[in-house]
């Protein structure tokens, strides 16, 4: 059971009942209030008390595990353990993880059914336009990276995803003042007003996507959104066919943080969205998730392994709209180039102000 | 015999409550100010460098010009600089140190003292003038001469500064005007050098720094185009968001007053002036200054 202690709404120090003023006293700053004044005006700390979610993770494990995939091909890269499924028409050629081209083919049992799919709609065709699109205006890439970098072949992945949807209640407590400056004789008067806000809400959230791969970098593939959830399509092992598919290996339960800091940070800015006050601090929250539900979905990925001076790069391209994403090398050359200009710029111009002023008046 | 003893034992208690009083008091200070008798002494020096702020080429010319002012106007002229006041202010010390050390021409004691007081608790300058000198020394010219003064007072220019002060005065004396008083700004400062704009290139080398690293860390940004996804704002169901609960609960106010700072207004028309005051031997004056 969650114990509430109360904290004094002028100082924040304990408050304890006084049985001789039969009210709740701090005994630091000798501050009382009544049992009901304080309900609406303490600050109120949840201890031991998590943010709630309660969904039936079992329930949904056992669910997933009544349906595999038939007809399929397992492939284990023997450099970085991926296990990626295809077709059986459909060879894999390197390992879209590490580009490792050594891929040993296994009978294994076929993969969990994810619920949904949303098929590629880029062609590997159109690949090198949308690489291209991203190198461009970046002003600090090397002169020498177009001719030094290589592209291999590229096989597009389903990378499995949890698609959680959910509820959430909140409550949150802030500290927060106002100030107000005037002239008032021969003294400047600044007054401050401080108030704690009490902010309690509730939204609705739908598909939010967390990646269920270990070894896919987590940023690279929220960097990768958004995808148009309006084509999600029942799975059909078809849709396999050309590509490949990674196994998921992180339980939904798992990664559900990764969608609740999503949330909480949406549901924050809402309740404090528009106070017209500075916020300083927050006092306490307590946040509780609701008809939480997951489906298990394949987003369509390109990885593209690239490599220059001898280290790799890693982008992705969104499979549905095309967008690219990753990190580019630095020529720093150029950085400091671009840091000077404004020196040969500026410093003429003072110059010029100084013989002026000197000897010009 | 009794009345003897009463009257020694008086003189005695004044002596010794004066003693103190007097032993403050410079070697030319007479023991009786209202009964000193006026003189001239035409070997008194007139560049007293006790405060030694001038150095040998500014105490030449300083002496040059005064001996040009007495010849040209027949006005006596003294510098005299000091780290003291003993206690009195400036206006009637430098008033005293004329009157007892016989400065001035003929019977009226014609001329003029600039004082300058180099106590660190009290660094200022008087100017003032007596006889046929006293009405030039007005309020309009003693802030003119001062304005001009004060930008070499606070740069440490001593030596400078008062050149330009007998020259003014020498100008005032012979076309009533001290130069630039007839325009509506009296201030004059003296040419500046590179020193005196160095905030202009520290502040030009600071804000290209700032705009050389806004430009050049904007492009290395878009380098890298991998982000944690921060918020959920794009998957929140669009009219799903209902505030319960806003409650905004007033603790306490805090209230800070500060002083305004204050004006010290020593760079224009900012003197301290006496349009006529007297010297402890009653010798009259009218003259001004200012801290520094």
């Amino acid at each position: 059971m969650a114990v509430i202690e109360y904290k004094c709404p002028a100082c924040s120090a304990p408050i304890k009942f006084a049985p001789d003023m039969q009210k709740l006293s701090c005994e630091h700053c000798g501050s009382s209030y009544s049992i009901e004044e304080l309900e609406t005006t303490a600050e109120k700390i949840l201890s031991g008390q998590k943010d709630q979610v309660s969904f039936d993770w079992q329930s949904f494990k056992e669910k997933l595990e009544e349906q595999r995939l038939t007809d399929t091909v397992t492939y284990n890269c023997n450099s970085c353990g991926a296990i990626i499924e295809t077709d059986a028409n459909t060879v894999a050629t390197h390992c879209p993880y590490c580009d490792n081209t050594v891929l040993i083919p296994e009978r294994a049992q076929g993969g969990l059914r994810p619920n949904y799919v949303v098929p590629f709609k880029i062609t590997s065709k159109q690949l090198p336009d949308a690489v291209n699109s991203f190198y461009k205006n970046k002003k600090l890439l090397p002169k020498d990276f177009f001719s030094a970098s290589k592209l291999r072949d590229i096989q597009g992945v389903y990378v499995p995803f949890w698609l959680f949807d959910a509820h959430i209640e909140g409550e949150i407590d802030l500290n927060a003042h106002r100030s107000v400056t005037f002239d008032q004789g021969k003294y400047i008067v600044t007054e401050t007003s401080h108030y704690m806000l009490e902010r309690e809400g509730e939204m609705s959230f739908a598909n939010i996507p967390v990646d269920a791969s270990i070894k896919m970098d987590n940023d690279l593939m929220d960097s990768v959104e958004p995808y148009d959830f309006g084509e999600l399509a029942p799975f059909d092992g078809a849709y396999l066919s050309g590509y490949l598919a990674d196994k998921f290996d992180s339980l939904p339960d798992s990664e559900i943080y990764r969608a609740q800091n999503r949330m909480v940070e949406t549901i924050e800015k809402e309740l404090t969205k528009g106070s017209g006050y500075v916020i300083t601090g927050e006092r306490g929250r307590s946040l509780r998730f609701s008809n939480v539900d997951v489906k298990y979905v394949m987003l369509p990925v390109y990885l593209i392994n690239n490599e220059y001076n001898g280290k790799k790069y890693q982008y992705a391209v969104n499979g549905q709209t095309g967008k690219v994403v990753g990190t580019l090398p630095i020529s720093w050359g150029k950085f400091w180039l671009r840091f000077f200009v404004p020196f040969m710029i500026v410093l003429p111009i003072v110059a010029l102000a100084l013989i002026l002023l000197l000897y010009i008046r | 015999m009794r009345k003897i003893l009463v009257a020694a034992l008086a003189a005695l208690m004044m002596i010794i409550v004066s003693a103190p009083v007097l032993a403050d008091m410079p070697d030319w200070y007479p023991d009786n100010p209202s009964s000193f008798v006026n003189f001239n002494d035409p070997d008194a020096p007139r560049l007293v460098d006790n405060a030694d702020i001038f150095d040998d080429d500014d105490e030449e010319t300083i002496l040059s010009l005064i001996g040009e002012i007495q010849q040209d106007y027949n006005r006596d002229m003294v510098v005299y600089t000091d780290v003291t006041t003993y206690g009195m202010d400036e206006m009637y010390y430098s008033a005293d140190f004329y009157q007892f050390n016989g400065y001035g021409f003929g019977e009226n004691h014609d001329g003029s003292i600039l004082f300058i007081c180099m106590d660190p608790d009290n660094r200022c300058w008087w100017g003032a003038g007596t006889g046929s000198s006293q009405s030039f020394f007005t309020e309009t010219t003693v802030n003119a001469l001062d304005d001009r003064l004060y930008p070499y007072m606070v740069d440490g220019e001593y030596g400078m500064g008062v050149i330009n002060y007998l020259q003014d005065l020498h100008e005032l004396y012979g076309t009533g005007s001290v130069p630039g008083m007839e325009d509506d700004d009296y201030s004059y400062t003296p040419r500046k050098t590179i020193a005196d704009y160095d905030w202009l290139i520290i502040g030009g080398l600071i804000v290209s720094a700032v705009l050389g690293l806004s430009i050049a860390g904007s492009a290395k940004k878009a380098m890298n185009t991998v982000h944690a996804a921060a918020n959920a704002d794009r998957y929140a169901i669009p009219g799903s968001f209902n505030m319960r609960r806003s409650n905004d609960i007033f603790l306490y106010m805090t209230v800070v007053r500060t002083e305004k700072p204050k004006n010290n207004g020593g760079g224009g028309g900012g003197s301290r002036f006496s349009g006529g005051y007297s010297s402890s031997g009653g010798m009259s004056f009218s003259g001004g200054g200012r801290k520094f």
